[in-house]
């Protein structure tokens, strides 16, 4: 009978997720695979193709001084925002709802919104205008001035998830430890630097995870600010590949790229997480011993 | 009691008998405008065959993708599909020859080299829905003359640089934009390095560090709206942009049409346009062939004229403010060219965008950008066969 129940409950809980795991997964990703590997027949041709286009290493290169560099800003913005709230938290909502905004705007309207701004004729040439400096050509194809803007606009629509995931860490840390730093004379610069970035360092590594992947992938932003060809990232090369060369095995091929290059980063970024796991809990104990 | 009796009445079908309709699927590139037009000429065909037609409006990309999905499954929904005039080799395996009587019966309707392109091997696949041409576009009021030849475009160009705008994605209609320019200078696409190519390649080349920065990324409505918010002065387009921008009262007070300016062995402007076939799986070709008989009708087309302002041979009926707006696509109708009638077109266009790309925007010299293309071009097979007998 409880033989029964188990096999039951391993059918339920197990076996039917994995059921549906290589329905909407695996089976996707086997004919993405296969197809990547179609070229007249099973070949290798469209990785050697992707693998000598220099517009390929571009992408490559554009894909990780944006990644590199949002992460770098949405971190450094959303650590500040995350404890602005943590501290004035209850007590200003305006300051919630500023911070949080961007993100509950709908994507395409809020990079509509940044292209306006954005374009050559747009609300920030116009501001420049009016104190008597000349417009620049924030968006402009290939220029290190429009890969910027795909930075600083992707920053700023995605700082609010890293906030949201950062406050909820340092939700988890008890007022206690702060208390006793502080009778133990720390400062607030000490505080931050041994209690609150060594205990966030598991909501750091999430955010870093979660917000990394996705920076890897990055596509709409740079699509709707600078076109395909402005500032190529590898899914807008993937893009451009299959909608308008209209060859998409080697479109697939590229995206097969794109998912090895994420998955091998993540699995850093796991490693990395696994070696500083132990530490972080005994920052503070080690400084105070 | 009676209102069970009525349901009861309801359910079991106590009206006319039941004749089921006959339908057909089709899948057309319609901007949201256009579709609401087109169904009004659909309305008629629906009362005339008593065929009910249910239109489907995607991007050529996507019904091309529809199509090839459908063929490899072996069945499908659509009876008919539209598809841009550069993808119909890649589509010619997945469609159905259509009787050459269709041919015979409206050949006058589109120009000889219209119907060419829809030709295959002596077969007909393809039947031309709409057809449309090139021509230069300017902003009246910053250029009063426009540029007749190319010293004046050039003249122009380093007068006003980031005025003039071509679409230089990477995509079709880059080559749109600059297969007329080695036409007028004698070349051809499929002899890339030949003189007369390079004669054409080392002007634009030329023109290249006046033109708009964002020439780059430009494609058909993103140059339209630079022009319409006056950062670009001049560019190419197709027929459409000036309706476009006369819905926004900017044509044609502002924006006027002008013929593509003459190179040094003459005129040039690319066919391009948009398709009808029967794909291999469509459930009910005969109906598609009926339909496509009812679009091949002078009182059809005339009203694709009026109506939707696409293009055939027949006379055109404008009004005087229509006669204005498209006076530089009327004159290019006469200098209409095909893209190259080889076999594997869609590579050879990627090739030449990559390499366009490379000579106008990164300033890679013609014969340098040109190198992976000339050994393929070389070896290619002219489809000599798919010419028709004339």
């Amino acid at each position: 009978m409880k033989n029964r129940r188990g096999r039951l409950l391993n059918l339920c809980f197990l076996w039917l997720p994995l059921a549906y795991l290589a329905a909407q997964f695996a089976f996707p990703l086997a004919s993405g695979l296969v197809m990547s590997l179609n070229a007249g027949g099973p070949s290798f041709a469209n990785y050697s193709f992707v693998l000598h286009d220099r517009l390929f290493w571009h992408a490559c290169s554009n894909n990780l001084i944006v990644a590199g560099l949002s992460l770098c800003l949405e971190f450094s913005l959303g650590l500040l925002f995350a404890l602005l709230l943590h501290a004035t938290r209850g007590r200003s909502l305006l300051v919630e709802i500023s911070v949080l905004l961007p993100f509950l705007i709908p994507e395409i309207v809020f990079l509509s919104i940044a292209r306006y701004i954005l374009l050559p004729r747009g609300y920030l040439n116009g501001a420049l205008l009016s104190v008597g400096l000349d417009g620049l050509g924030w968006l402009n194809p290939g220029s290190w001035l429009a890969l910027l803007s795909v930075i600083v606009v992707d920053a700023w629509h995605v700082t609010p998830v890293v906030t949201l995931l950062l406050l909820g860490g340092l939700q988890t840390i008890p007022s206690e430890l702060y208390e006793a730093a502080y009778l133990d004379g720390a400062g607030p610069v000490a505080r931050l630097r041994y209690v609150t970035v060594p205990l966030l360092r598991p909501a750091l590594f999430a955010a870093l995870l979660l917000r990394g992947v996705d920076a890897l992938r990055i596509f709409s932003t740079v699509l709707v600010l600078t076109g395909a060809e402005g500032a190529p990232v590898l899914s807008t090369y993937a893009y451009q590949l299959w909608s308008d060369a209209l060859e998409p095995q080697i479109a697939m091929a590229a995206s097969v790229m794109l998912a090895l290059f994420i998955a091998a980063l993540a699995a850093v970024v796991l490693g990395l997480r696994r070696r500083s796991g132990g530490r972080a809990e005994t920052s503070w104990e080690y400084l105070t011993a | 009691m009676c209102v069970a009796l009525a349901f009861g009445l309801i359910a079991g079908g106590c009206g006319a008998p039941h004749v089921p309709r006959r339908s057909l699927t089709v899948a057309m590139a319609l901007l949201p405008g256009e579709a609401i037009r087109y169904r009004k000429i659909l309305a008629d065909f629906e009362s005339v065959s008593g065929t009910e037609v249910q239109l489907v409006t995607e991007t050529y990309g996507d019904i091309l993708h529809l199509l090839e999905a459908e063929s490899r499954a072996g069945r499908g929904r659509f009876d008919l599909v539209e598809l841009d005039i550069a993808t119909l080799g890649q589509a010619r395996n997945d469609v159905r020859e259509l009787a050459p009587s269709i041919l015979a019966a409206d050949r006058k309707l589109f120009p000889e080299t219209a119907w060419r392109v829809g030709m295959m091997a002596n077969q007909l696949y393809f039947v031309p829905h709409r057809i449309m041409w090139q021509a230069m576009i300017y902003n009246r009021l910053k250029v009063p003359k426009p540029p007749t030849n190319w010293e004046e475009l050039a003249n122009f160009v380093h007068a006003h640089p980031g005025k003039l705008a071509i679409k230089g994605a990477l995509y079709e209609g880059t080559l749109c934009d600059v297969a007329p320019f080695i036409w007028e200078a004698g070349g051809a696409m499929e002899q890339p390095t030949s003189t007369d190519t390079l004669t054409a390649l080392d002007f634009l080349a030329g023109l290249a560090p006046g033109l708009n920065p964002r020439s780059a990324v430009f494609r058909e409505m993103s140059v339209l709206e630079a022009q319409a918010r006056g950062e670009v002065w001049i560019h190419f387009n197709w027929p459409f942009a000036m309706t476009y921008l006369r819905d926004k009262g900017l044509a044609p007070s502002v924006n006027l049409s002008a013929p593509i300016p003459l190179g040094p062995k003459g005129r040039a402007t690319v066919l391009g346009g948009g398709y009808l076939a029967i794909p291999r799986s469509a459930p009910n070709p005969d109906d598609a062939q009926l339909f496509l008989r009812f679009l091949l009708t002078s009182d059809v087309q005339q009203r694709l004229v009026t109506d939707l302002g696409w293009q055939n041979t027949l006379p055109t009926r404008w009004n005087q403010q229509a006669t204005l707006l498209y006076a530089g696509f009327s004159q290019m109708r006469a200098y209409l060219r095909a893209r190259p009638e080889v076999q594997d077109y869609q590579v050879l266009s990627n090739r030449w965008q990559r390499a366009l790309a490379a000579i106008l925007f990164e300033g890679t010299p013609a014969v340098v950008a040109l190198k992976p293309l000339t050994a393929w071009a070389e070896s290619l097979p002219y489809e000599e066969s798919a010419r028709p007998a004339s």
